[in-house]
This record gives structure tokens, sequence and C-alpha cells, in this order.
């Protein structure tokens, strides 16, 4: 994989473990923040919030002008989306739900962990940890993840820049602005 | 009567340029976003949506193609001004055609002082239920959308200059070096 960007030098597996074990206690969040969308044929940009808990996800999208593009709500049982133009499409999973109907794949369960920087349950085939121990690429699941940016949120070094990419060219950028933890 | 002072406003407004402070409250009235900028259109098909605060984001409509460019995201989205304008709000202030063959037009009686026209989109998918125009005689003082999932943008304009004389290229967007352009 690619070379390492210069200032970063290579962690050791007991630092990046001690990083992933400070984020281990965390099993809910909140966030805000701004996601852009590329394809190859169609694109979105504006803003998003996401309450996380175990047992379900809500995550909500909208249009620069401020009004609400879309709703994902994730339950035990199913996964929910309601559109701008007031249409409710229901799937089992995240991911076939948004690839459907809104025509990118929003990889909502690996993400829960992706976006504190922590691998998820998966197979990891690929990871580069910086010299605090933090994820600064993460190859699982079929996404390509980098980590552009982190901020201290009480004792937690958390993501604020992510890009996430996968082999059907869809590229998704999370900024995170605002992280609310329990 | 605000269809009145909406029809006045057209027929009187070829171009206009504003301050604007824009305000989107949920269902239950919190305040969800709050950002100002400035904006200018040059009818029919023009428009420019500089937002300046609390981030930075361009929406620029051609008179072919809408431009939104997001800076932090480094991401540049266009759309095709006939789908995207067909019934989005700036279409209705930069229209080509005249409103009423994308909305149905009513007035809205409010006890604020100022004339107010209701717009709802013929189109089904247009993304939001109704855009709500206050006037003050003919001239726009605020615009209003109310969206299905119950929020409300409320932009307020300010230091409006009607029909000033704007600079052809001012429509034109040039995408910055290095940002991704996607979409139509």
């Amino acid at each position: 994989c690619a070379s390492l960007p210069p200032s970063i030098s290579p962690s050791t597996p007991e630092i990046h473990q001690e990083h992933l074990a400070s984020l281990a206690d965390i099993d809910q969040f909140q966030l805000k923040g701004r996601i852009g969308v590329q394809t190859d044929t169609k694109g979105f940009s504006g803003s998003t919030q996401w309450q996380h808990t175990a047992d379900q996800d809500t995550v909500a999208l909208f249009s620069p002008l401020g009004s609400q593009a879309a709703s994902i709500t994730r339950t035990a049982e199913k996964v929910s989306l309601i559109t701008s133009d007031n249409k409710h499409y229901e799937a089992a999973d995240a991911e076939t739900l948004t690839e459907q109907n809104l025509g990118w794949r929003l990889p909502m369960r690996g993400l829960s962990d992706w976006v504190l920087g922590r691998p998820n349950q998966e197979a990891v085939e690929a990871s580069q940890w910086d010299a605090a121990g933090r994820l600064v690429k993460l190859k699982q699941d079929g996404w390509e993840i980098e980590y552009g940016q982190y901020i201290g949120i009480n004792q937690y070094q958390l993501p604020t820049r992510i890009t996430l990419r996968n082999a059907s060219r869809l590229t998704l950028k999370l900024i995170v602005q605002q992280w609310q933890l329990p | 009567d605000g269809v009145a002072s909406l029809k006045a406003f057209f027929k009187a407004t070829s171009a206009m340029r504003a301050h604007f402070h824009q305000v989107v409250t949920d269902a239950q009235g919190n305040k969800v976003q709050e950002v100002e900028g400035n904006m200018q259109l040059q009818r029919p098909g023009k428009f420019r949506w500089d937002y300046d605060k609390p981030y930075v984001q361009q929406i620029v409509g051609d008179g072919e193609k809408v431009w939104l460019f997001d800076p932090d995201l480094n991401q540049v989205t266009v759309r095709v001004m006939s789908k995207a304008i067909g019934s989005s709000p700036a279409s209705l202030l930069a229209g080509a055609q005249d409103a009423e063959r994308n909305f149905t037009l009513t007035t809205v009686s409010r006890s604020d002082g100022l004339e107010w026209a209701q717009a709802v989109p013929k189109a089904e998918e247009s993304g939001f239920d109704k855009v709500l125009l206050g006037f003050k005689g003919d001239e726009l003082q605020k615009m209003e959308l109310h969206d299905s999932f119950g929020h409300t943008t409320s932009i307020q304009f300010s230091k409006l200059q009607r029909n000033p004389s704007i600079a052809n290229d001012s429509f034109k967007f040039v995408a910055p070096a290095g940002a991704d352009v996607v979409g139509e």
C-alpha cells in the first residue's frame, strides 16, 4: 500500500493497542458534520447529524439550503429511509437501502466503528497507525479509509476528517464538526 | 395581496443583490443552522448564493447548470439546471418561465406587516413542501422554505439593491484547482 506520509513515524502494536483500548468503552455517540458523496455519475454535499447507540442509528442528511434531504433509521429489525419527497423505503441493511434508493452505498454498520477511528470486528486487510497509535489508514470490508485529522475530546482522540473509498469508485468524505459523547 | 406583490416583484425586478441571514429550525422549533452571506440574481435563470459564516459555500446557477462548491470538502457538485431548477426555491426567484408553470400561488395573510405569497411546487419530487415570500410592496424582504421533514429555512434579506448592474461573469463558476467536480 501507499508509502508512509513522511511526517508520521510508524507506531508500535503496543501503542496502537493502547489507543484502541482507550476507545473501547465508547458504545454511543452523536456527531454533527459535513458529508460529501462522489460517484462517477452523481454527487451530494451537505451537512449531517448522526445519533448512534448499540441498538439504534439515526442519520439525517441536509442540503446546503438547510432543508432535510434524507433520514435513515436503523433498529435491530430493519433499516428505513425517508427522502425529501416523502417516500419511505426499507431494507435489511443500510448498505443495500442507500445503494438502491440514493444511488450510493452508506456502510453504516462498519462506519459506526470507523468514524471513531477503530476497525470493526471484520478482518483487517491492512492498517497504518501514527506515532500516537491513531489510525491513519485502514483497509476493511471492501473499504479503504483514510484519517486526515484528529481532535482531543475528554480523554479520547477522535477523527474529524475521514475519507472512505470502495472498489465501485464511490468516495465518501466526512468532516466531523462536533462530537458528543455520553 | 401577496400574489400581486410577487407578480409586481417579478415585473419590476430583472436583477437583484442583497445580504441574507438564514436560520433553519426543526419541527420542534429548535435552531438547526444559522448562516449568513450575499446573494445576487439575474433573471432568467442566473443566481448566486455565497454563504460566508460560519462556513463558506457557494451555489451558482449559470443559466444551464447549478454549481455547488463546498471548500471544506473540496467538492463541486454539478446539476443540470432544468432538473435542479424546475421547482427549487432559487428557481422561483430567478425563474425563466413565469412562476405559475412550476408553482401554485396563493396569498397568505400574516400579522407582520408584510404581504406574503405562498408557492407550492407542482412537481412531485421537488424536495420541499412550499415556499413563502414576504414583501413590502413589491420589494422582497423574507423567504421561507418548508421541507417535508418539518424543517423551516427562514431567509431575511437586507441591503437589497434592485436592478443593479451585475458583471456577466459573476454567474460563471470556475472550479478551483484540485477540487473534485462531481455530478452531471
